[in-house]
């Protein structure tokens, strides 16, 4: 167990040394500079705002360069915002969407499991036959959608939440339901269907003949094993709220790094866009990493079948 | 039957703007932003073009991006799947770790840079994303294949000197066509909410092409004075990935037999 553990962990550094290598490398050869959408500029001031970047020098050298300021987390100047580091655009985003994103993960758990509990615990009600219907919906809701949706609805025409920006609590009603809506239809649809294949097995009837109330059954045996499709979901799950966060910020005018990512991306911002593609990588690998862990928590006789092919 | 409808209405919204003859880049500038009337049944957008044609277009190419980048990643996907199943052994745990490590790395980021720097093209569009979404598909098959290839009717073959690759196309794909449908199913609607998301980050089907997305975001820009140059577009995204989501689901029950989840739609 604890071999596998370090396993995995030197596995994820491994994997997070070949993306930001591999995403230095690609975004300076990719064509197009950061000086090129400009008003035509002098070669003179050409050369001399290269030199300031260091983007003269040959690409080995750039690279040695930027892997010895990583290491002191210094991710060099942004190119666009004259005089701002890259660091510190980062480091004032991100406590916004990783909030945004925490809060949209809780939400989406609470709501699909509490769900699929409430569809199971009252059959024959069709509470539960409704409860699927609105979840394929919901599911079929992209932020895209939805985001300008409700904000037509609850900002223009009930005026009951505000729009846009970040000026207090209420704010962030509405990008919080927008990122989490189709990600609690998921959670619900996978814990359904788990928790019905264990409420059909026979130990759940045999509990039930003991005598347990269901709901006791239901805290301590149904839930952890039916927690491992949602904790394998984990994965997947990270990747959408950080792609739906870009969408979402775009919406609501939030001041995370998501915005940040897509005007880098069109500015060719080289240092900026570098920056956000590590941080957005580690979080994604971090929640790889705890997903794994936790199946093998709530499950370890499958992952070590699994674990030697 | 309403799987047949579903996808009867997906091939006839193939042909549709050729059937109606509609032409969704016609400019009428004085009459702009004009509310849904009879002769535009959606009304018109900011440089007078009929949305009706605009949105049936856009549902064209959404869909087609759709259908072509899924069935590259299926290729794909199934071609390694089936090799790493079937060969086993070193070939298989390496194209299996290969598949691992993909699995952490931020796709739509690269793919967000490959359109900011390369250039938008369609090709290029449903290229990238077709190429993100082969992982899942590769590992469900490779687990499906490693079952199925130690069964009797494969023994056979291999016993009757068939070719490896004879064995894959003619014994094994087949048995597992259903799963490969079912993981089709999964990917279209993943592939055109992805579409939709970067085109409505500017980054998608370059103009004067429009997707769903691209209307998506013309119609945010004036949300509050003509909502229903969002209404439109937002319909049709939501419909076309929610009959497929539902397709999905029906079929996966079907494949499941009886039991779980049979009772929903």
């Amino acid at each position: 167990m604890k071999k596998r553990i370090l396993l995995r962990l030197g596995s994820t550094f491994l994997v997070l040394a070949c993306i930001i290598t591999a995403s230095f490398f690609l975004i300076r050869l990719a064509p197009g500079g950061p000086f090129d959408a400009e008003r035509a500029i002098s070669p003179e001031i050409r050369a001399q705002l290269m030199r300031q970047y260091g983007l003269d020098q040959p690409l080995h050298v750039q690279y040695l360069h930027y892997i010895e300021n990583l290491l002191h987390f210094d991710l060099g100047m942004s190119m666009k915002y004259p005089g701002k580091s890259v660091s510190g655009i980062l480091s004032e985003g991100l406590p916004w969407s990783a909030g945004l994103g925490a809060f949209a993960l809780l939400t989406a758990l609470f709501f699909g499991i509490s769900m699929a509990w409430l569809g199971v615990q009252m059959p024959g009600r069709n509470l539960d036959r409704w409860l699927t219907r609105i979840s394929l919906v919901c599911l079929s809701l992209p932020g895209i959608i939805i985001a300008p949706l409700s904000v037509l609805i609850f900002s223009l025409w009930l005026g009951l939440l505000p729009a846009g920006l970040l000026e207090g609590p209420e704010h962030l009603v509405l990008p919080v339901f927008a990122l989490a809506i189709p990600l609690a239809a998921r959670i619900f649809l996978l814990m359904r269907d788990s928790i019905q294949t264990q409420t059909a097995s026979t130990w759940f009837k045999a509990a039930l003949g003991r005598g347990i109330t269901s709901s006791t059954i239901f805290l301590r045996h149904v839930l952890r094993h039916a927690m491992a499709p949602v904790a394998a979901f984990l994965a997947p799950a990270s990747a959408a709220l950080l792609t739906g966060s870009i969408v979402i910020e775009t919406v609501f005018i939030l001041p995370g790094i998501g915005r940040h990512f897509i005007q880098a991306a069109l500015n060719r911002d080289l240092t900026l866009i570098t920056g956000t593609v590590i941080v957005y990588s580690a979080i994604l690998l971090f929640f790889n990493l705890l997903a794994d862990l936790l199946l093998m928590l709530l499950d370890p006789a499958k992952t070590d079948l699994e674990a030697d092919p | 039957m309403k799987i047949v409808l579903i996808s009867l209405s997906i091939l006839v919204f193939l042909f549709l703007p050729e059937i109606l003859s509609l032409s969704a880049t016609e400019i009428d500038l004085p009459n702009g932003n004009q509310a849904p009337s009879l002769a535009h049944p959606f009304g018109q957008d900011l440089k007078g073009r009929d949305l009706f044609a605009r949105v049936i277009h856009g549902t064209r190419l959404s869909l087609m991006i759709g259908l072509a980048a899924t069935l590259v990643s299926c290729t794909i996907g199934t071609l390694w799947g089936a090799v790493a199943g079937f060969r086993g052994g070193k070939v298989d745990t390496v194209m299996m770790r290969i598949v691992d490590v993909l699995f952490g790395l931020p796709f739509m980021f690269v793919v967000i840079i490959l359109m900011a720097f390369v250039g938008r093209s369609i090709l290029l569009l449903f290229l990238v994303l077709g190429l993100i979404h082969w992982l899942t598909m590769a590992r469900v098959l490779r687990a499906e294949v490693t079952l199925i290839k130690n069964r009797e009717f494969v023994q056979a073959a291999r016993s009757l000197g068939c070719s490896t690759w004879r064995i894959l196309s003619r014994h094994i794909l087949p048995n597992i066509s259903d799963t490969i449908i079912v993981y089709m199913t999964f990917t279209i609607p993943g592939v055109v909410l992805e579409e939709a998301f970067l085109s409505f980050l500017g980054l998608g089907v370059p103009a004067p092409e429009a997707s769903l997305g691209t209307l998506v975001r013309e119609g945010i820009i004036t949300l509050s004075v003509h909502p229903w140059q969002l209404f439109f577009p937002a319909f049709f995204l939501l419909t076309i990935i929610f009959s497929v989501n539902w397709l999905s689901r029906r079929l996966q029950c079907r494949l499941a037999g009886q039991g779980i989840a049979t009772r929903n739609g």
